[in-house]
């Protein structure tokens, strides 16, 4: 408990303004009547670009080391404490769209948002899975963590337009088709495990600051 | 007995190397780690810490692997600068790492915290770099450690707390089990306090002497062009040539030396003077 104290006094108030953006953005543009989920992934994006920067300034990394917590409880209760952030993000989300559609259901007509936002958890934890190892490995303002964070955004979204073409972010082309859907949950399950692993091992031969 | 027992360490950091390191720190003393700046004490301080792991060799405190995270409860650890986000409290800091120690003292680190004047609800990024230092400090004090390592913690301070710094680390060595193990490239802040010295130079040991016998075995020789040529340049550890003469570090009984030379000067070199004169020299001492 006292190492889960530790990671979450040190990475709450990094993830509160995501966090709040988040959750604000989702009913303003569904109030809207927009799609939010384009956006809302770049601000993940920027979330997990923008927290490994700060951590990297203040040296966040090597504080953590020098304390009496090992290598591996630090990472796996930082995966524990994204996994939770995504959980309350995801929860937030869709119990707020249903207290809302209980009260103004002119405006917060969809019935199927809670399928939506499951894919766009999922969404998240995809981006979690590459963008956490990758930080781990480079330093954020080096090139190479740049070129690095570039080139996953490219094949991330690129992905998402071949996978719906002509369509939205595919939300939809998930949440509507059950076997597909369990396929994602998967492949998202087990990059999350993946990346778990590569990052205990980044952070387990640590030689380079 | 040895806290610290580094072992044939090496290690690579891009072009910089660490080389072959051996030395240990004794218990009950204070040990001051000298060397220039990029000559690798910091990598030498995360490397003890675990911060970050050599590519060969081995690294016991206290008797243990220094991967073993339960040996940093003993330990209090001061870096160059505080290593926390800017919007931080120390109040928020308090929450989190006080739980992490056995041996937090709550009571000792209220005494330090008023010691020190610093507050409790202000943002870290309003500190000056004193108080910065103080709250490393602080962090460092309240679970009682018995191995003090602080990677430069003078520099940057002003005289004045450099001196209050030294004399509270003075203070803290009047309980003889505790154990200082101090990088600084200020070598005037070891004169008073340091019992042992280590010397590194561009990633490799150049000594590791207490100060009794640095002050026993080392001398500063100045003299004439001609009397350099009388001893010959190879008896000195290092040495600086001028127009005017020369000033060369001796190691051993300088009496010949200067029975035979009256108008040599012979000095106890500080630690400054060590370190400039036996800077880029091979060998160690």
């Amino acid at each position: 408990m006292k190492y889960f104290q530790l990671v979450i006094g040190l990475y709450w108030k990094a993830y509160i303004p995501f966090f709040l953006l988040n959750i604000l953005l989702f009913f303003v543009l569904h109030y809207l009547n927009i799609s939010p989920y384009v956006l809302l992934l770049f601000v993940n994006l920027l979330m997990f670009y923008s927290v490994a920067e700060r951590q990297e300034r203040f040296h966040i990394q090597r504080f953590v080391l020098s304390l009496p917590i090992s290598r591996l409880a630090y990472v796996l209760l930082y995966y524990v404490f994204i996994l939770l952030y995504i959980t309350l993000v995801g929860l937030l989300m869709w119990g707020g769209y249903e207290l809302l559609h209980i009260f103004s259901s002119d405006r917060f007509t969809l019935q199927e948002i809670g399928s939506h936002v499951f894919v766009y958890v999922l969404f998240i934890v995809m981006l979690a899975s590459i963008f956490i190892p990758l930080f781990f490995r480079f330093k954020p303002e080096t090139i190479e963590a740049r070129i690095a964070f570039f080139v996953s955004q490219l094949v991330l979204f690129t992905t998402f337009i071949l996978a719906n073409p002509g369509g939205d972010f595919p939300v939809d082309y998930f949440a509507q088709n059950q076997e597909k859907l369990i396929g994602f949950s998967i492949s998202c399950f087990v990059a999350f495990v993946v990346s778990f692993v590569c990052s205990r091992q980044l952070v387990e031969k640590k030689v380079v600051l | 007995m040895d806290v610290i027992e580094v072992r044939n360490v090496s290690n690579r950091l891009g072009q910089f190397r660490i080389e072959d390191l051996n030395f240990s720190i004794p218990k009950g003393y204070v040990t001051g780690f000298i060397g220039q700046n990029g000559s690798g004490k910091t990598t030498t301080i995360q490397m003890i810490m675990d911060v970050i792991r050599p590519k060969q060799g081995e690294i016991e405190v206290f008797g243990s692997s220094n991967t073993n995270p339960e040996m940093k409860q003993r330990i209090g650890f001061v870096y160059d600068e505080l290593y926390m986000y800017d919007n931080f409290t120390i109040s928020h800091m308090h929450k989190f790492i006080a739980p992490l120690y056995e041996s937090w003292d709550d009571s000792l680190f209220e005494r330090y915290r008023r010691a020190f004047e610093l507050p409790m609800k202000q943002k870290l990024k309003t500190f000056s770099k004193g108080m910065k230092m103080k709250t490393s400090l602080l962090f460092a004090l309240a679970h009682d450690p018995e191995l003090l390592i602080m990677d430069e913690p003078t520099a940057g301070l002003d005289p004045v707390f450099r001196r209050e710094l030294m004399d509270l680390l003075q203070e803290l060595m009047l309980d003889s089990q505790r154990t200082i193990f101090f990088s600084t490239h200020i070598t005037n802040d070891l004169d008073r306090l340091a019992d042992y010295i280590v010397f590194i130079d561009n990633g490799r040991i150049k000594l590791q002497k207490s100060m009794a016998e640095i002050e026993e075995e080392f001398h500063l020789i100045k003299g004439t062009k001609e009397q350099l040529t009388a001893i010959g340049r190879d008896a000195f550890l290092g040495l600086r040539e001028t127009g005017q003469g020369f000033t060369g570090l001796f190691q051993g009984d300088s009496t010949p030396l200067a029975s035979g030379n009256q108008e040599m000067v012979v000095e106890k070199p500080s630690l400054e003077d060590m370190m400039y004169l036996m800077k880029g020299k091979k060998g160690a001492w």
